[in-house]
């Protein structure tokens, strides 16, 4: 029996705080009702636990809770801003490194007359984002870090530009929220999507879009808000208007409790994981098997490498048989991959979070040495 | 007396409730369906005595509300 390590927290983090997971539970046993649509002592209650979670991420973010919407995840928020905002004509800049979520949206909204373009990310990020700027460029969206190589984009320079040539400008916290911080006023963020589960340390089925101010955006789901019952047409208030259906209370909970632990301990994690993307880098960088993909200069946790010659999932498969879960093959991110020329083999992704250690980086890399990899 | 001045959705109500807080005022949320133009409505009872000062300090911010006020 192999000790389990646990290096795919790009993926979903793993494990959860005991505060996120004991608040979790406590909801579970104590009250599941409806948050917003009864006006009994539980519904009521639970809408006023859900209410104090709406305005801890506001907060943390520094928007409006009124402006706050609960999604399921990342990718439910990038849609819900892109077909909501978006209409005919309208142009949309995005990095080179986007996820798929943010390819696959703007490529199905080209039957509707939306266009995108990607800039080339690195050390001319900023300049080569503010060229393609038009006079029907009506968005820049980014994300805050690759998923793939774990890079920062340079979010507040390229606010600054989209500020100055009247541009909206949103960005994807799927991978940096909790790792790198954001005010949406300070640094001139009108939009951010983001997911509960991954590097905010709650659990699956939360996600949230957050506005800096009221801007007109459509419902992505029809339905039910909790208000205006007897009225045909969708109520566009925000928040409820573009929340139709009931939302998954128990993960807003995990979610208030996540974000508590990152506040009260934002400088231990941050000091922890850029600890461990270091050591990880420097082993791995010693391996003369292994390509390393991700930079030097630590972004978020995430780091990717190859041993060449071998494809990605077989060298992940080959780990998780002795007991370490990394991702391999592409990521649900073509643009990452084409940039880094591994549509062929993928690339193995060792993923960090505050529980690991460096012990557990030792022992990837003990399998990873030369005497082992003819097992792969 | 009591007035309950309508708000757009239970997120509203609470903020509602927060603000008049802060400023003193003490509020009740409960759900309402005085309105049928409305249906569901979500009502934010303040003592009568501070109907207008309520209404003002929504307005400052940012609570949207029906534009309906009832006696309760």
């Amino acid at each position: 029996m192999y000790r389990r390590v646990y290096f795919d927290n790009a993926a979903s983090s793993f494990p959860k705080p005991q505060s996120v997971v004991y608040a979790v539970q406590n909801i579970l046993k104590t009250n599941t009702s409806n948050p917003g649509r009864s006006g009994h002592y539980m519904s009521s209650g639970i809408a006023k636990e859900v209410y104090s979670v709406r305005k801890k991420i506001a907060d943390f973010f520094g928007t409006d809770e009124t402006l706050t919407i609960f999604t399921q995840n990342a990718t439910h928020a990038i849609n819900l801003l892109f077909f909501g905002l978006l209409e005919r004509g309208d142009e949309v800049i995005i990095s080179d490194l986007e996820h798929n979520a943010v390819l696959r949206p703007l490529h199905a909204l080209k039957k509707r007359g939306v266009t995108f373009k990607i800039f080339e990310t690195g050390n001319k990020s900023v300049e080569n984002c503010e060229h393609l700027i038009t006079e029907n460029t009506k968005l820049i969206f980014i994300t805050g870090a690759s998923n793939v190589t774990g890079e920062t984009l340079p979010v507040r320079q390229i606010a600054e530009v989209a500020k100055k040539h009247n541009v909206l400008f949103g960005i994807d916290t799927a991978q940096s929220a909790g790792v790198v911080s954001y005010d949406m006023q300070k640094d001139n963020i009108d939009f951010i999507c983001g997911t509960g589960h991954k590097s905010l340390l709650g659990i699956q089925g939360v996600g949230f879009l957050l506005m800096k101010q009221p801007i007109e955006i459509q419902p992505l789901i029809y339905g039910g808000t909790g208000s205006e019952s007897l009225n045909a047409n969708q109520p566009i208030t925000f928040p409820e208007g573009l929340e139709s259906g009931t939302i998954s209370t128990p993960a807003i909970i995990g979610l208030g409790a996540a974000i508590d632990f990152i506040s009260q301990n934002s400088k231990y994690i941050y000091e922890k994981e850029k600890k461990l993307y270091s050591y990880a880098y420097e082993k791995l960088l010693k391996n003369e098997f292994i390509t390393v993909y991700s930079s030097e200069k630590f972004g978020v946790p995430t780091i990717s490498f190859n041993v060449k010659g071998k494809p990605s999932e077989s060298v992940c498969e080959y780990l998780s048989k002795k007991g370490v879960c990394l991702r391999g093959g592409f990521h649900c991110t073509l643009l990452a991959h084409q940039k880094l020329k591994t549509t062929d083999y993928g690339i193995c992704r060792a993923s960090f979070s505050p529980f690991n250690n460096t012990d557990e980086i030792d022992y990837m890399c003990s399998l990873l040495n030369s005497e082992r990899l003819s097992e792969i | 007396m009591q007035k309950c001045i309508l708000v757009k959705s239970v997120t509203h109500a609470q903020k509602a409730r927060d603000l008049l807080s802060a400023k003193g005022i003490s509020s009740y949320i409960s759900k309402q369906n005085f309105s049928k133009a409305h249906g569901c409505s979500w009502c934010v009872k303040v003592n009568s005595l501070y109907t207008d000062k309520s209404i003002e300090i929504l307005n400052e911010g940012g609570v949207r509300m029906t534009g309906d006020i009832f006696d309760v």
